[in-house]
């Protein structure tokens, strides 16, 4: 199947591994503007510290798939660690990390309810998560921050157990992996990046749509709740108010990454790219005493650069009629047809479920959809 | 509506109720809300505590309608309101000392134009998506004012911010009146001229809009510029009341305003609302936040209980809509 | 119909003055640390090389705290350091990591304003295994950290709040009082501090002084004014003082309790300018002046001496006099 994805055209495929261009670019500027981030050590621990949120990322990336998104991730960073750190006591270390964990998954089950069942729109019904469930945080906490009983247990989080990996990078790169291969290899993986690229489409192929929203929902969740774990297991603190600076840095690793807010594109490696590049510009800057709001500001250069390269693919206004191919000719008639609650569809659906399209069709394919989707569209639980 | 020989006629008449009930429901909502802070105290139906309420929410109310705006003309959400909010007043404070009061204000007014042209720009013209660009428009602004005005305090000086700080018609400050007046420049324009009209097409569909003649980039993008403005008039407004400005002031007006406008029934994904639900929406907000403290929820509970109540009444909304649209 | 080359034209634009701005960020801040270094080693004229000192602040987004870093950084020019300043943003996380980074950088010391006082200790004992001495700055740490500590400096969240509910209590003499709190961000350290001192203090002095209510006013004016409204209306002429956290929110209450006509006071910490004509006025009945460059100074002598092998107290507390209108020509607000 690889071998069908790949053509000979060398200008498309290097664009298509150009995240890994940018991180290359973004190691050398910041290694020139700051030399000592290039020593082994920093590089390191770049790497030790952007995984925190780089695993929150991976979650967040299956719910941006979906098209939609979730706020709510910092919040369930904080109840996840406090319930365990809680929990230590009564149930003993382990049995308090599993239900730590399962904290997280149970938040994913909230939005994925709120989202697919009570069909609120995703950015408010994460929203009113992140707001709830740091209430619950400080209710559980009493406001303030919870010590373990057994600190000895957690402290291990901070030491290299593969290589100079420590448990939370292993994490992160492991599950990576992981869910790479999920998304790409298996079944479920390929129907969750169809629902997310054509809703209706998939629908009708008989796919079930909301289910997919809702397990993306979910895993986000747990992701959320396995970081936030081992978060306070290594500070030795349960905190309730931890995370809350974490929203940003997570969607813009998935963003600069290249997936697409509106769905059903990207990549969980590229989004593992993204973790390091933003996590690079953190500790390049952290070593350059850059104030936080400074690099908050070039946090948001970073995103409006990559939102505007992004929007560059799309060649043209959408739904400007055009191409002499049979293809395009086949869209644009489509987009005429385009009314309030109908999601465009392509003219083959089984198109929207083989996986197996050549790398270059997938390319110009998407960025048809990416043009045709370039406008608000409406009928979807869709951000 | 079916109806059969029997309990055709209970069944159309429970349906119409049930359609009210769908239309109006917020306002139902906020009489409900509004009756039990009575019941759990005696001071809530007080003007005091009218007035406290309306102020409370008085700059939500501001942003908010540039939201409703933005909402309506189907690009989602402003993220950038915080920082224009903040940048404003800080600009307005730092220069009115140089270029004298007024000049403040408008040059404070233009940035937040400004602002909102770049984002209009890049959603209307470019297509972009609004959460990211309106975020990174968010943090640029906001660091160029800080990298500007410091990370400290800028007081208001002189006489004019002065008055505009602490005037009253009455009893009421003058940030309601002013509220007022905007409130319903926005209804006629929203709901009285072609480019409220157009507003409506573009959010309710961007293609079919196009094809049919209207400029939809330029009403994205026009949707955008009025939100800028109305969060810089909320920046200067809010600093002179409060004597002075920091980086600060803006945090959590995006939120509360998107809230506002989702809680009061306006559909995210564009194409429908009112001003009346807007404001509505604001005021449910507002009366929140009272009966939290009237009733005395404790400081950790009252997370929780928001985020209960803005999913509740989405979720309620959405519910309701099903029936409206039926 | 805009272009594909135009579009291209203005992304590519905005890419270049974006990367202009990060690059000029990042290297003015690292320009300005090596500017200084430079200027050290051509002007001192004691033997010492300045020693690179790093501080891990828990933000340098409050006038405060933006005061305190570069009293700290100042201060420490003078006495031989070499002040790197780390930008925790209020987040245990981010701290804990520039601990690290720290670390590895092999600094010869860390002056840490604890953003979390339990959070930090694993990065402390990090940094004590490393044999990097710690100096605890501004906010106390853990008392299970104070094994990898070398000294604390600075105010004490609590012994301000105690020393105010002291005060208060006193001077209401046994009376029964109400008391409104208007709190600052919950679940950050000082909120917890200020609102345990204040009330063990009270419990102390005067037990008819009862806390009627707790709102958290997240430090800001605007918040605090509203609350303060909503309370006001709640309790009416029951409310005989309010208590804030600080200076900020207190100003923001002034405003309601003028508005609302009603006779009730206000005790505040940490006095900033604008309070001050609220002291004068008799609407406070005090302030508590926290003045960062005391705290700044001593961080860094005392950072200066812990590293020239001087030995130094575990635990010095900066002074902060209770500011009334009686004293207040003595205390001006520093910011």
């Amino acid at each position: 199947m690889s071998a069908q994805r790949f053509t000979n055209n060398l200008p498309a495929r290097l664009y298509a591994v150009r995240i890994y261009g940018v991180l290359a670019l973004t190691l050398v500027v910041a290694g020139i503007l700051v030399p000592s981030f290039l020593q082994p050590l920093n590089l390191e621990n770049t790497v030790i510290q952007a995984s925190p949120n780089g695993l929150m990322a991976l979650g967040e990336t299956l719910v941006i798939f979906m098209g939609c998104i979730d706020l709510s991730v910092g919040s369930t960073l904080a109840l996840s660690g406090l319930v365990a750190v809680i929990l230590q006591g009564p149930l003993g270390p382990w049995p308090a990390v599993l239900v730590g964990v399962l904290s997280g998954t149970g938040v994913g089950v909230i939005n994925g309810l709120v989202v697919t069942r009570l069909g609120v729109n995703a950015f408010i019904a994460t929203l009113g998560t992140m707001t709830g469930i740091a209430g619950v945080s400080l209710m559980i906490s009493g406001g303030n921050p919870i010590s373990p009983p057994n600190i000895g247990f957690g402290l291990p989080m901070n030491n290299a157990i593969i290589w100079w990996l420590p448990p939370p990078t292993v994490a992160f790169v492991g599950l990576c992996i992981l869910l790479h291969i999920l998304v790409t290899r298996t079944r479920v993986g390929r129907n969750l990046m169809s629902v997310g690229g054509n809703r209706e489409a998939s629908r009708r192929a008989g796919l079930r749509p909301n289910a997919y929203v809702f397990g993306a929902y979910v895993a986000c969740g747990t992701f959320a709740g396995l970081s936030g774990v081992m978060l306070a297991l290594s500070l030795a603190t349960g905190s309730p108010i931890i995370g809350s600076v974490s929203v940003l840095p997570v969607i813009a690793s998935v963003v600069v990454g290249g997936a697409s807010l509106l769905g059903g594109a990207g990549s969980v490696v590229k989004t593992g790219v993204g973790v390091l590049i933003i996590g690079s510009l953190s500790m390049a800057m952290d070593i350059a005493n850059v104030s936080s709001w400074d690099q908050d500001i070039v946090l948001g250069g970073v995103l409006l650069f990559v939102v505007l390269m992004g929007t560059l693919g799309q060649g043209g206004t959408p739904g400007r009629l055009r191409g002499s191919t049979r293809r395009e000719r086949r869209v644009s008639s489509v987009i005429g047809e385009a009314e309030k609650g109908v999601r465009l569809e392509e003219s083959s659906s089984v198109a929207a479920l083989t996986a197996t399209r050549s790398h270059q069709e997938e390319t110009s394919m998407r960025k048809e959809e990416a043009s045709m989707r370039g406008y608000k569209i409406t009928g979807g639980d869709q951000i | 509506m079916t109806v059969s020989v029997a309990s055709g006629t209970l069944r159309a008449r429970g349906n119409a109720a049930l359609l009210l009930l769908a239309r109006y429901g917020i306002y139902v909502a906020l009489v409900l809300m509004c009756a039990i802070g009575a019941l759990i105290s005696g001071s809530f139906l007080t003007i005091t505590n009218i007035l406290s309420i309306a102020l409370s929410v008085g700059y939500v109310g501001f942003v908010a309608i540039g939201m409703a705006f933005v909402v309506i003309g189907g690009s989602l959400i402003d993220l950038s309101i915080p920082g224009v909010i903040a940048a404003a007043g800080l600009i307005a404070l730092s220069t009115e000392q140089t270029v004298g009061p007024v000049p403040a204000i408008l040059i404070a007014i233009v940035v937040g134009c400004f602002v909102g042209l770049v984002n209009g720009t890049a959603v209307g013209y470019f297509r972009a998506n609004a959460i990211l660009v309106t975020y990174a428009a968010q943090i640029i602004i906001l660091g160029i004012s800080q990298a500007v005005a410091g990370s400290g305090n800028i007081y208001a000086h002189g006489a004019v911010f002065n008055w505009l700080g602490n005037a009253t018609i009455g009893r009421v400050p003058l940030v309601l009146p002013i509220l007022a007046v905007a409130l319903l420049v926005a209804y006629v324009t929203l709901h009285r001229s072609t480019f409220g009209r157009q507003v409506f097409a573009t959010g309710g569909g961007y293609q079919a809009s196009r094809v049919a003649g209207i400029p939809v980039r330029r009403i994205v993008m026009t949707t955008f510029v009025i939100s800028g403005a109305l969060a810089a008039v909320t920046g200067v407004l809010m600093s002179t009341a409060l004597g002075s400005a920091q980086d600060t002031i803006g945090t959590g007006y995006e939120f509360s305003a998107i809230t506002a406008v989702a809680i009061g029934g306006t559909s995210l994904f564009g194409g429908e609302g009112t001003i009346g639900r807007v404001l509505a929406g604001v005021l449910v907000v507002g009366v929140l936040d009272d009966l939290l403290i009237l009733a005395g929820v404790s400081i950790n509970a009252q997370g929780l209980v928001e985020g209960v109540i803005i999913i509740g009444a989405v979720a309620l909304d959405v519910a309701l809509r099903r029936v409206r649209t039926r | 119909m805009r272009s594909f080359s135009t579009r291209r034209l203005v992304a590519v634009a905005m890419a270049v003055a974006i990367a202009a701005v990060a690059i000029s960020s990042i290297s003015g801040a690292s320009a300005a640390t090596k500017t200084s270094a430079a200027t050290k080693v051509a002007t001192k004229t004691s033997a010492a090389t300045p020693k690179k000192v790093c501080l891990l602040a828990n933000t340098t987004n409050t006038a405060y705290a933006a005061l305190l870093n570069v009293a700290i950084a100042t201060e420490g020019k003078k006495v031989g350091l070499n002040v790197e300043t780390l930008d925790g943003n209020n987040d245990i996380a981010t701290q804990s990591e520039e601990m690290s980074t720290c670390i590895a950088e092999k600094v010869a010391g860390v002056i840490v304003v604890p953003v979390d006082a339990l959070g930090i200790v694993p990065a402390l004992a990090r940094a004590y295994a490393a044999g990097i001495p710690v100096e605890n700055s501004n906010a106390e740490v853990a008392p299970s950290g104070l094994k990898y500590i070398k000294a604390f400096t600075g105010p004490s969240d609590y012994k301000m709040a105690y020393e105010a509910g002291t005060f208060l209590g006193n001077y209401l003499h046994g009376k029964a009082a109400n008391i409104a709190e208007i709190e600052g961000s919950a679940g950050y350290g000082p909120t917890i501090n200020r609102a345990a001192g204040f009330a063990a203090a009270l419990k102390a002095t005067d037990p008819k002084a009862k806390i009627i209510a707790e709102e958290d006013g997240n430090w800001v004016q605007e918040t605090a004014e509203n609350e303060a409204r909503t309370l006001i209306v709640k309790y009416g002429s029951e409310i005989n003082y309010f208590y804030c956290h600080n200076d900020t929110m207190c100003v923001g209450v002034a405003a309601a309790i003028k508005a609302s006509g009603l006779p009730i006071h206000i005790v505040s910490l940490t006095m900033i300018k604008q309070g001050e004509a609220l002291i004068k006025s008799g609407v406070f009945l005090f302030s508590i002046l926290q003045s960062p460059y005391a705290d700044g100074d001593l961080a860094a002598e005392t950072m200066a001496k812990i590293l020239n092998g001087q030995s130094v107290p575990k635990v010095q507390y900066i002074t902060t006099p209770i500011v009334t209108k009686a004293n207040m020509s003595k205390y001006p607000a520093p910011y």
